[in-house]
């Protein structure tokens, strides 16, 4: 049921109409190979009929021009459980709401003030302004540079030692908080060059390339920023979709300018001191292109071509014609403008008309709080076997998130006040699995570890105590070690797993860490719930439900605690108990989850 | 329910069962088993030299040849003749054999250590499942108490979409094996806390809010099981006679070798043993055989007394042994006494159950550049590793987007080294 939703709904008439070629006329090379009723097909369909509108009329509105949310991402989900027999289950509540909501806007847990705020204020529009508050914190900027900082620097990468990672989170957070539009960010991302702590963009492309060896950069761009993985194609065509290894290594070759240098350690040649990522420009380079070998054996030539084959001087504005880089490039010495490829890619990735940059990053931010893309895996627009679960949503919030300058912030606004959103994880009908992907209810997600580690710091204080020396190397020093026991796949897969292993799980029941942050230390949260005299055991019980899980204990909950409390040995051992049901709160499911 | 004792809270973690939920992407679980063999029963040993070792010194001299190097080569009680700085293995070559015409296509470090721990190219769409991995998923028996994916010190390879459930468990040999395994409170308040853990996982899994509740509910069961296991006295290799401890030499690797001997009494399906160090672009004689601190000493006393040791106490009949790195260093030794990266023709060094011993498969030219005879490419190597274990190497797994992935990988044939089988 769940990926032949084309096939069946109404977009079915769009979906399956075939071979349409006006992606550019260069695409003429490529188009003829596309399967009927494939998703690219599908836009190339919808881009002439974009071009033709515009032709009409300037009169381009948006649905959602002014910022508002558009209403119809509620009313199309609710189409789709209506075409497919689903019905939903019922809202979240307050509580689950807004840590949800937190987790996934600012990456940590409410704090109990939060929440309680939360819990008591009236008013129809409540969680639109919950969402506004959340996305207005600079909280917001360093989540989401978590979240990037991972994707675009690949945890597998098994020495990332060429790249400086803080300095990359830092630009990504500044970004993201100052609503930089999408598609300039990412044409930063793209062309940067310099030093890697004065241009922190450079980071990415410093990363992914190995010894100016650009395959893995290659198959990183198109992925990150497109949706489409071209890496299968660096080695033969693609056997079930259009992709054809020439498109790979026509990427590839908006490389050959790239090169990184490293300055050593003034007096010691071992240690880096820093890495430059340099361009050279288009001219200048000895190649003009890269050579690769078919599965036959043969070598073949290939010029900087973008994915729809148009190559530099078709990218240029001029009418294409095949094989005229050298004509290309007499016409650009003429000029004396130094040609740099990198900037050239970049343009053609966020260019408006490309019909799959604002898709890819409405399919990731839809992933990012619905647990789910789209399609099947989050970064995989055109594999040949998926399409989009709802691709006439997923058209239409691009088309608003790119008419709305790329604004991260809006799209977040606009997917995070959404009744589709807030459903509960709790499932209805039997056949819940199958419903996956079609967000007839929330997914259950792990925290990651960073917001693991910064939701147990936002419950228990602990780095107000006197005991924190160095938060910020603890912090690190936690989520290292935890990340090195992870190990698990990085590209976000159907549904969310469980990613703890033994050793994680060991690590937050038994670390000295995690130990000293769940005890009584002076400045703690626990501290001070315990020191205030003038509340009652239940009072307290209470805080700690509200201040880990936004919700109130259970009546057996309470009674268990009562009765730990009465079998307390003396005074000590109830702080103890107090200590303990922090720890098992810390332990649970419940917390280490996101629901 | 909250004054749970020990014993009630243990019987209790026992009935919520071992297995995992996790998703299954293995098609044909059953089928993937040689009909004869049961699960478990068999353990894997890798012996990883992170680094990319130098074998043409330690497996297939070339004595004679401009790129001969300085060592010489000596008698084992196999077919062949080894490094003379590997005396005490040179001794148990009746129990292993050499493939000397090993090609593995990639001479990145990280590449190598990816392609010879999956049979695979890494590829940005998929990580795929490490051998240790695929070994813990089929060959882990039901009531094993302790993971099936056991890292002494090895570079732990992800379990890639098989998920973490068959992640590396990272040990090693000395007095804190495995980190966290204690409770930081004493007994009754780790009983009260792990009381009130109980009550509200059980009462948060009955939500219906999908697969992960429970899933966490298993992995910590799992853990605290674990925490209580009569098995981790295994782990605790100082209760060993001195006399024993010694012949695995005074270093990390020789004790990790030791404690592997008891992993594979307790039955466990998987140890990768690490040894680092191998990555002798400089000096290579030195750091091999002759310097402070050289490898070749270390691997000696380490792996050659656990073959010893598993073949004396009868073990090794169901313990398949498999020593190799990154790749080969070149032939040419350059300007520093060095040997650069080699993938294109090496040796490995294989043995142990379902493995004949003493045999010496493939053969690289006079002077070690090219392989002359019966190349073995990474298909046949992971077919014959599979095989040797009670695995099919006719298997394949289905990826989380779909695509069927052979267990022996794309490079080559896919068939075994049918001259080493048993």
């Amino acid at each position: 049921m769940r990926f032949c939703f084309a096939a069946r709904g109404k977009s079915a008439g769009l979906a399956v109409i075939g071979m349409a070629m006006i992606l550019s006329p260069s695409a003429w090379l490529f188009a003829e190979a596309l399967p009927a009723g494939s998703y690219r097909s599908r836009l190339q369909e919808l881009r002439r009929e974009r071009d033709h509108e515009r032709n009409r009329s300037n009169d381009a509105s948006s649905s959602a021009s002014d910022g508002q949310r558009p209403d119809y991402i509620d009313a199309m989900v609710e189409e789709t459980w209506k075409e497919n027999g689903l019905s939903a289950t019922e809202q979240a509540t307050d509580g689950e709401f807004i840590r949800r909501a937190t987790l996934d806007i600012v990456g940590r847990i409410p704090t109990l003030a939060e929440t309680k705020a939360y819990l008591q204020e009236k008013g129809g529009d409540k969680r639109s302004k919950l969402v506004d508050r959340l996305l207005a914190s600079d909280e917001y900027g360093r989540n989401f540079a978590n979240v990037w900082v991972k994707l675009l620097i690949p945890a597998d990468l098994v020495n990332p030692r060429d790249v400086n990672r803080d300095a990359l989170h830092a630009w990504l957070e500044r970004e993201f908080n100052r609503s930089r539009p999408w598609n300039e960010m990412s044409h930063e991302l793209i062309a940067a060059t310099g030093r890697w702590d004065e241009n922190p963009a450079v980071n990415f492309i410093l990363a992914n390339q190995d010894n100016n060896n650009s395959i893995r950069t290659t198959s990183m761009v198109t992925r990150i920023f497109l949706g489409v993985q071209t890496q299968c194609t660096e080695c033969h065509d693609h056997p079930w979709n259009a992709w054809k290894q020439d498109q790979f290594h026509g990427v590839n070759a908006f490389f050959v300018g790239t090169r990184e240098k490293r300055a050593t350690k003034p007096g010691n040649q071992q240690q880096t001191d820093y890495w430059t990522l340099e361009e050279v420009p288009f001219q200048d380079t000895r190649m003009k292109g890269v050579f690769f070998e078919r599965r036959n054996g043969l070598s073949v030539f290939t010029e900087p071509t973008y994915l729809d084959g148009r190559n530099l001087k078709a990218l240029s504005g001029a009418k294409p014609t095949k094989g005229d880089v050298t004509e290309f490039l007499k016409d650009q010495m003429k000029e004396d403008k130094p040609v740099y490829l990198r900037q050239v890619l970049a343009d053609a990735v966020t260019a408006p008309d490309n019909p799959y940059f604002a898709r890819a990053m409405v399919n990731r931010v839809w992933y990012h709080f619905l647990g789910h893309s789209f399609t099947k895996n989050v970064d995989d627009f055109d594999n040949g076997l998926d399409e989009p679960s709802m691709p006439d949503l997923l058209d239409k919030l691009a088309e608003d998130f790119q008419a709305n300058n790329y604004d991260v912030k809006k799209l977040v606004h606009w997917i995070a006040t959404t009744k589709t959103y807030g459903l509960s994880t709790k499932r209805k009908g039997k056949k819940s699995d199958e419903a996956v992907g079609f967000f007839s209810f929330q997914l259950t997600r792990p925290l990651t570890p960073e917001q693991l580690y910064d939701s147990v710091l936002t419950l228990t204080q602990i780095d107000r105590s006197s005991e924190t020396a160095n938060a910020s190397g603890e912090r690190k020093q936690f989520i290292d070690e935890f990340v090195r026991t992870f190990s698990n796949d990085d590209s976000p897969t159907a549904a969310p797993t469980y990613d703890g292993t033994i050793t994680q799980s060991l690590m937050m029941m038994n670390s000295p860490l995690m130990n000293r942050v769940t005890s009584c230390v002076p400045g703690s949260y626990l501290h001070d719930l315990i020191k205030d005299e003038s509340r009652s055991d239940k009072e307290r019980i209470e805080s700690i439900y509200l201040a880990a899980l936004s919700r109130r204990p259970t009546s057996h909950e309470v009674k268990a605690i009562g009765n730990m409390l009465d079998q307390a040995k003396d005074k000590n051992d109830r702080i103890y108990v107090y200590s303990d049901v922090l720890w098992a709160v810390v332990n649970s499911a419940e917390f280490a989850l996101n629901h | 329910m909250m004054s749970m004792d020990r014993r009630h809270f243990m019987k209790h973690v026992a009935g919520a069962g071992m297995a995992l939920p996790m998703f299954d992407w293995v098609s044909g679980f059953h089928a993937a088993r040689a009909a004869d063999k049961k699960v478990g029963g068999h353990t894997f040993i890798l012996v990883w030299l992170s680094g990319g070792p130098s074998t043409i010194d330690m497996w297939d001299l070339k004595p004679g040849s401009k790129n001969g190097g300085e060592f010489k080569p000596i008698a084992t009680t196999g077919s062949g003749q080894i490094c003379e700085h590997l005396p005490t293995i040179a001794k148990q070559m009746k129990h292993l054999s050499i493939i000397r015409s090993y090609t593995s296509r990639d001479g990145s470090h990280e590449r190598g250590t990816y392609i010879n721990h999956t049979a695979y190219a890494p590829v940005a769409s998929v990580t795929h499942p490490a051998i240790g991995a695929v070994m813990a998923k089929f060959n882990t028996p039901g009531n094993l108490e302790v993971p099936g994916h056991i890292s002494l010190g090895g570079p732990g390879v992800s379990p890639g979409f098989l998920g973490a459930a068959y992640a590396p468990f990272r040990v090693e040999a000395g007095d804190n094996p495995i980190p966290n395994i204690a409770a930081a409170v004493d007994r009754r308040r780790f009983e009260r806390r792990v009381g009130l853990l109980e009550t509200m996982q059980d009462s948060f899994v009955k939500q219906g809010r999908g697969e992960l509740p429970k899933e966490h509910h298993t992995i910590y069961d799992r853990s605290l099981n674990l925490m209580s296991s009569k098995l981790l006295e295994s782990f605790k290799i100082d209760k060993i006679a001195a006399a024993q401890r010694e012949k695995y030499g005074d270093h990390q690797f020789g004790r990790n070798c030791l404690l592997a001997t008891r992993l594979v009494e307790i039955g466990v399906p998987f140890i990768e043993i690490g040894l680092g160090g191998w990555d002798t672009h400089q000096e290579v004689f030195e750091n091999l055989g002759t310097g402070r601190n050289a490898r070749l000493p270390q691997l000696d006393q380490g792996l050659g007394s656990l073959v010893e040791d598993l073949a004396a106490s009868g073990l090794l009949s169901k313990t398949t042994i498999c020593c190799m790195g990154d790749f080969g260093r070149t032939p040419k030794i350059n300007q520093d006494a060095g040997r650069d990266h080699w993938p294109t023709g090496w040796s490995v060094v294989v043995g142990g159950a379902g493995i004949k011993g003493g045999e010496i498969v493939g053969k690289m030219d006079d002077d070690g550049v090219e392989i002359v005879d019966r190349p073995v490419d990474v298909s046949n190597l992971f077919a014959t590793l599979y095989h040797a274990v009670g695995i099919s190497e006719a298997t394949e797994l289905r990826s989380p987007n779909g695509r069927p992935l052979k267990l022996v990988g794309a490079f080559g044939s896919g068939e075994p080294v049918k001259e080493l089988l048993v």
